[in-house]
């Protein structure tokens, strides 16, 4: 049972687990809501085009999947605001964009490991990730806590966060960059394409069942922490990729949840 | 902050596309205890221009007071409640309560108990309305929490954005009879966007018409016999004026 936790690289990849398990479905909730649910997919699709294009300019710093994401959620919010899109609008021409430098990166060479990236690997996290996961952690439970009526208002209504005294421009720019670097992190454990099941799935099924939103944001934590945590867990016996391993969990989770929903139980 | 109307409007201009503005060249004065409605077609610039009152959109032309403060330097916007568009749509895959959404919009040490606010708006089971989640209340309810918030600061601006969409007529009639008492009690000033011109005939005293231009602005009984009601709606409109539906022509 305890045999994974005696290899370093299973010690890094759990407390990434760990980290993404608070930091994703705490900002997923708040995107929900806000009808950005697609947000995590698009800004990953970027991720994924700053790895393909460090690995073609042969650049080993870490710095820029880290600062792309950000950019990419700044961007989309920015530009549905400019161009008055709609979020899907927005989040679709953003993931395709990354999708394509990515596939421009690669077809020029870039040689990445496709299958580690795109499904998630307990070999990618390194110790300068769990840094900014703890980092990102920290603050993304800190805000959330500390300015909780803020937050709601910011996704319920900006005018209403407004009148309350909110700068509305600070939080839109907080929100890229918490959502931007839990994704970054989240990324290298979950993989590109299954990283926004972890920022969508635990607040839809906890939202259903809960009755407040300080339940929901305590309930949506624990299906991704233990969805997450159990994925990466698994994936070191059967060896299959520790995102598609938790998406799998996760999945169940929500059935159960729904069942709940049906049956008319609420926490 | 004791100088000035409520809301005054100098010249005002805002677009959202370059060159095709919502709102051209509107000026108008709002006194404080007036209750002023606004109406006009959607996309008219109804919402833009209380959105503009909340300091939320910047006029590209043009001077906006509140209580006689240039809004650019207007901090205390504890005076301001603000109910906005399309409520039931705000709160979609949200497990927000009531008593958080209340709590959230409350500035400490100001705003009302939450309790007595709700009671206020005319629940009388505050206890048990407070608990529930914002996405299972009816219509009817869900306006009531909508009032609720705008007013749990004592505003002395309240600004209320189609606040009784979706209700039937005796809704409306409930829903104007307890604002009239707040505005009595409170003297707040307030100004009501819609576009159902029947709803709002028999409590209006005030009227601004606005599409993109503010088009007319006095009483409601010299609008509904005027033909303005045509050139604002075209030919669509059809008003409740004493009972009788009547049809501006």
């Amino acid at each position: 049972m305890i045999e994974p936790f005696q290899q370093p690289f299973m010690l890094r990849a759990f407390a990434a687990a760990v980290l993404s398990g608070i930091t994703l479905p705490l900002v997923g909730s708040f995107l929900v809501p806000k009808k950005l649910s697609l947000l995590g997919d698009a800004s990953s699709h970027f991720t994924f085009a700053a790895l393909a294009v460090a690995a073609l300019a042969g650049l080993g710093f870490i710095m820029l999947p880290y600062a792309i994401p950000i950019l990419a959620v700044y961007g989309i919010l920015k530009t549905m605001k400019i161009l008055k899109l709609s979020g899907d609008q927005a989040l679709a021409i953003y993931l395709t964009l990354g999708a394509a430098t990515a596939s421009v990166a690669l077809s020029l060479g870039a040689r990445i490991n496709l299958n580690a990236v795109l499904f998630g690997s307990l070999l990618l996290v390194q110790p300068e990730d769990l840094v900014a996961s703890l980092g990102v952690a920290a603050f993304v439970v800190g805000f959330t806590a500390a300015r909780f009526g803020s937050a709601v208002l910011y996704v319920v209504n900006e005018e209403l966060a407004r009148l309350k005294g909110v700068k509305t421009g600070l939080y839109e720019l907080l929100f890229a960059v918490f959502a931007g670097l839990s994704i970054a992190v989240g990324v290298k454990i979950a993989g590109v394409l299954l990283v926004t099941a972890l920022l969508v799935i635990p607040p839809t099924a906890s939202s259903a069942i809960a009755t407040s939103m300080k339940k929901s944001l305590a309930l949506a934590v624990a299906v991704g922490l233990s969805s997450l945590t159990a994925g990466t867990y698994a994936s070191y016996y059967v060896g299959l990729a520790p995102g598609a391993l938790t998406v799998i969990i996760l999945l169940a989770l929500l059935i159960a949840v729904a069942a709940m929903d049906r049956a008319g139980l609420r926490i | 902050m004791d100088k000035g109307p409520a809301v005054e409007l100098d010249g005002v201009t805002f677009s959202y596309v370059r060159g095709s503005p919502i709102l051209r060249d509107v000026s108008l004065k709002i006194e404080r205890g007036e209750l002023l409605f606004v109406i006009g077609p959607n996309g008219g610039g109804k919402s833009t221009l209380l959105k503009i009152f909340v300091g939320a959109l910047k006029p590209e032309k043009g001077v906006v007071k509140l209580f006689g403060v240039d809004i650019r330097r207007f901090r205390d916007w504890w005076m301001v409640g603000y109910l906005p568009q399309n409520a039931a749509t705000l709160f979609e895959r949200m497990a927000l309560s009531v008593e958080e959404l209340l709590s959230a919009v409350r500035v400490k040490g100001r705003g009302m108990g939450l309790e007595d606010v709700v009671r206020l708006v005319g629940v009388d089971e505050p206890g048990e309305l407070l608990p529930k989640r914002v996405v299972d209340l009816s219509s009817g309810l869900l306006q009531k929490v909508m009032l609720a918030m705008s007013l749990v600061n004592r505003p002395r601006l309240l600004l209320l954005d189609e606040p009784t969409v979706y209700m039937d007529q005796r809704g409306v009639g409930t829903f104007m009879q307890v604002l009239r008492r707040i505005m009595n009690e409170w003297e707040v000033t307030t100004v009501i966007a819609t576009h159902d011109v029947s709803a709002i005939s028999t409590f209006a005293t005030r009227v601004l018409c606005i599409n993109r231009e503010a088009l007319y602005d006095g009483s409601i009984e010299e609008l509904l016999t005027s033909e303005q009601l045509c050139d604002i709606y075209g030919f669509h409109v059809y008003a409740l004026r004493h009972g009788h539906v009547w049809s501006g022509q």
